[in-house]
């Protein structure tokens, strides 16, 4: 008894020793993002995760176009990459966010431009047309020049209709094609008839800001004055896209409606380019100053979108290939990046 | 070696020599003869030195003569015997058997052999060296040997009995002389003193002989019978007085009575009494001598009186013959065919083995136990043992062990760090063993074996994080790793053993892995053949043995 006593304390000893398995650790991966290649000659390898690298993402406008772009950032170099992408003409299609076009990618790099506006048959009303300068004053002239690519907004009075300043976005290096929000007016009697260049998709028609009509066609008549009047389009995966333009009643007809054209600068469609830019010791050099860069390819593939879900994604994860040089402001300085690949995010 | 020894080895070599059989047991029946002649020589020397011890005699060559001639100066003067010529006739055919007699006795004495305990050591060698030694079972020896210490104690209780009964009847018989005043008085008293008196008693000597035999032969009126002649049986003072008319001898013993005495008191008083009568006829002195039965008288005209001052009754040895009944020892040792004998032990070692996972030569201790089985040989392999042991074999390590780490880097720019620490400690090892023992002399043995051993458990203490959900989790004492260590090796051993007792034996063993103990890969460490090289001492301990 006593034997099979002590058999048994052996027993329940050894059974209650403790035998906890050697844990596996989960497989080690290599940074998720990260980029490579030359900065100036030098050896680049940014790692987020290593040695303080952090990434950063977001979306932006540049010269009030949406974009959407991600940054590494080294503090102990001091160093940031930024990459920009415009927004594509078109976003969304029938799988969800489209976040780049292919077809599209290049290096966008200000050009400068001009737009006049134009006022149908009524040559008269150009004697009229005040537009804020970049200094804050109206002055007569009915074309405004840009420096960069953009939309940007013009304010303008009509001296001869009232001190009231209408404010038009005019945009310069964005033409929508794939969703045009162009429209046509004429007068029918004393209504005014609207009438979309495209009339697929949905429209929204605003005038003064108002919601008039949601018929891709309709007429209505206004009081006399000068109206701003935006079109927006959309088509049946939800982009869409907006015209806005200027309309004046005259007799409670239809006198004029404002038309923008081109009065110089570059006829590229800048939707869907990228702009690469590098802060280094508190300097920024930016890519959209350099010509080259035209020249240059900046490729994108492995796209992966991080989101809720396909239709509401927050994060496009791709990996990147460029080169490209960067210049300072004041076009003084420059960076050249070579070879730079690597795994990249932007916010969307 | 002393004499004794020499006789017990010729024996034992005698009689293997003559019967060209490893040994018989009719060694024990002469061994046992001769410790008890052993014995008995002994009690002769203590009884020797207890009778010089009586305080009022002195020892001369001839006091015999003196009492003798006293006696027989005063028997003159009181009685005359007529000489019988056919006493002496009778004594000299007879002197032959008294001689052969005392030469057995003498040659028994030559040849005494004491028993004592390095006898059954010389013993044990010359079996051993006449290949016999593996038939041995301590068993037959520890019984032989309590056998004969039974025996010895025997004849110890017998002997000193015997002294005491001889020191009490010496003292008691001086008083009763010293009170009684006899015919013989003083002289008497001396002759009852000395050895002479035991001699004769031995010899059965009687005056109930003389009377019946001498006088009537003589005419002479026996007006007793032999217990009325031996004076003692009656408690009452008794003259005897026989005369003879044609020797003129004339015999006039005058004894007083001892009371309460034994037979043999009595008998001793009847013949002091006979021998007092005849003291006294000097020219009587050899016939009176010879007369009863030749035989049972060694006393020659001739013997040295020294002879008989040393010898004392034999009687109480003649019953302790009789009363020892030593059983028969069931010993078979190499009758039948020899046989390999097995032994059963437990082992305990202790030593020192390189460090592991490293390349420099440190230090770390061992430690096994186990259960041993040895196979001995005869004949051929009479110098051979095979062996085979089972052993739990400890390694403690210091220092060994990994660390490990991994980073897990997310999508969202984030990662997360994990690792797990571990540090062995203990390692157990079940070993199996093959050896062959190799005996170099009865005490020393060298060993060289093989074996294989299997990793059975690994104590060691951890720490990880492997979650990022979870905390730092910390395992001591934990055997539920095993990987990172090897676990089936094989080595090579020599050893030394050192036999220090009959069970006990110490040993001195060198092992050499052939495998790497450690997981290099695993470990994370550098490439290091890592075998296990130690040296353990420790004690094999004889539970029992089989033949």
């Amino acid at each position: 008894m006593k034997k099979l006593l002590g058999f048994v304390v052996i027993v329940l000893l050894v059974a209650s020793c403790k035998k906890e398995p050697l844990p596996e650790l989960p497989e080690d991966t290599s940074p998720y993002y990260s980029i490579q290649g030359e900065l100036d000659g030098e050896e680049l390898d940014l790692n987020v995760g290593q040695e303080g690298i952090q990434i950063a993402q977001g979306t932006s406008t540049v010269n009030g176009i949406p974009s959407y772009f991600g940054q590494i950032v080294s503090p102990t170099e001091d160093l940031i990459i930024k990459i920009e992408f415009i927004r594509p003409e078109l976003m969304l299609n029938g799988t969800g966010v489209t976040a780049f076009d292919f077809s599209k990618l290049g290096f966008m790099v200000h050009e400068p431009g001009c737009r006049t506006f134009s006022f149908g048959n009524n040559q008269q009303q150009s004697n009229y047309v005040l537009i804020k300068d970049a200094n804050g004053n109206f002055v007569p002239s009915t074309e405004i020049e840009f420096n960069e690519f953009g939309s940007f907004s013009s304010i303008m009075k009509f001296t001869d209709v009232g001190q009231n300043s209408f404010t038009i976005p005019v945009r310069y290096g964005f033409a929508d094609f794939k969703l045009n929000p162009a429209f046509g007016l004429s007068a029918s009697n004393d209504e005014v008839v609207f009438t979309p260049f495209d009339e697929s998709g949905t429209h929204q028609w605003l005038v003064n800001d108002n919601s008039v009509s949601s018929s891709a066609t309709f007429s209505q008549s206004f009081p006399i004055g000068v109206h701003k009047v935006e079109h927006i389009i959309q088509d049946e995966h939800g982009n869409e896209s907006s015209h806005v333009t200027l309309m004046r009643i005259t007799d409670y007809v239809l006198d004029w409606k404002m038309d923008i054209g081109v009065c110089g600068g570059s006829n590229v469609n800048n939707y869907g380019k990228v702009i690469v830019s590098v802060s280094k010791n508190g300097v920024i050099y930016t890519s959209d100053k350099v010509m080259d860069n035209t020249n240059e390819n900046f490729s994108v593939s492995n796209v992966e979108y991080i989101g809720s879900s396909d239709f509401n994604p927050e994060r496009a994860v791709f990996d990147f290939f460029f080169n490209s040089t960067l210049v300072n402001e004041s076009q003084t300085d420059s960076l050249s990046l070579v070879n730079m690949t690597g795994t990249f995010n932007v916010g969307l | 070696m002393t004499e004794e020894n020499k006789h017990m080895d010729d024996a034992f070599k005698k009689a293997s020599s003559e019967v060209k059989t490893p040994y018989s047991a009719s060694f024990w029946d002469a061994a046992k003869a001769k410790l008890e002649d052993a014995n008995l020589d002994d009690a002769f020397r203590a009884a020797a030195g207890a009778a010089i011890s009586v305080p009022t005699f002195e020892n001369t060559e001839n006091v015999d003569d003196l009492f003798m001639d006293a006696a027989f100066v005063e028997a003159a003067t009181e009685t005359s015997v007529p000489y019988d010529a056919s006493l002496f006739e009778q004594f000299k055919a007879s002197e032959s058997n008294t001689l052969m007699d005392e030469a057995f006795q003498t040659a028994a004495a030559a040849t005494v052999v004491d028993y004592m305990p390095k006898y059954w050591s010389a013993a044990d060698k010359a079996l051993m060296a006449e290949g016999l030694h593996y038939e041995y079972s301590s068993a037959y020896w520890n019984d032989a040997k309590r056998l004969l210490d039974r025996s010895d104690r025997k004849v110890f209780f017998a002997k000193w009995s015997a002294v005491a009964a001889v020191l009490l009847l010496i003292s008691f018989s001086g008083s009763l002389i010293g009170i009684t005043k006899l015919g013989a008085d003083v002289q008497f008293k001396d002759v009852s003193a000395s050895t002479d008196l035991g001699k004769l008693i031995d010899q059965k000597l009687s005056l109930s002989n003389i009377s019946s035999n001498k006088i009537e032969e003589n005419g002479i009126q026996n007006n007793t019978n032999e217990s009325s002649i031996v004076v003692n049986h009656h408690n009452e003072l008794s003259n005897v007085n026989v005369q003879g008319s044609e020797g003129n001898v004339l015999v006039n013993a005058q004894s007083n009575v001892i009371t309460n005495q034994g037979d043999r008191v009595n008998n001793t008083g009847a013949t002091q009494v006979s021998l007092a009568g005849t003291n006294g006829l000097g020219v009587f002195k050899s016939p009176v001598i010879s007369i009863g039965n030749p035989e049972l008288s060694p006393i020659s005209y001739d013997i040295d009186d020294r002879t008989y001052v040393n010898k004392l009754p034999v009687n109480p040895y003649d019953n302790r013959e009789l009363g020892i009944q030593v059983p028969l020892m069931e010993i078979n040792k190499g009758q039948d065919a020899p046989r390999n004998m097995h032994s059963f032990a437990i082992l305990g070692q202790i030593g020192v083995g390189n460090r592991w996972g490293t390349t420099q030569l440190l230090p770390s201790l061992r430690s096994a136990v186990g259960f041993d089985y040895t196979l001995s040989g005869f004949g051929t392999f009479k110098n051979f043992e095979f062996n085979t042991n089972l052993m739990l074999n400890h390694v403690r390590q210091n220092n060994l062990g990994f660390e490990d780490r991994s980073t897990e880097y997310d999508n969202q720019g984030g990662f997360h760090n994990y690792w797990r620490k571990i540090q062995y400690k203990d390692t157990w090892m079940v070993n199996l063993n093959a050896n062959v023992n190799i005996r170099l002399a009865a005490r020393h043995k060298v060993r060289l074996g093989g074996g294989v051993e299997y990793l059975v458990g690994v104590r060691s203490n951890m720490s990880f994080r492997d979650s990022k959900l979870s905390e730092i989790d910390i395992v001591n004492n934990n055997w539920g790793v095993k990987e990172g260590i090897t676990k089936l090796d094989f080595k090579l051993s020599v050893g030394y053993d050192f036999q220090i007792t009959n069970s006990l034996a110490l040993q001195l063993t060198g092992n050499y892995g052939f495998r790497d103990r450690t997981d290099d890969a695993f470990l994370k460490s550098p490439v290091v053949l890592d075998r296990e090289v130690n040296v353990m001492v420790g004690v094999k301990y004889t539970l029992f043995r089989k033949l």
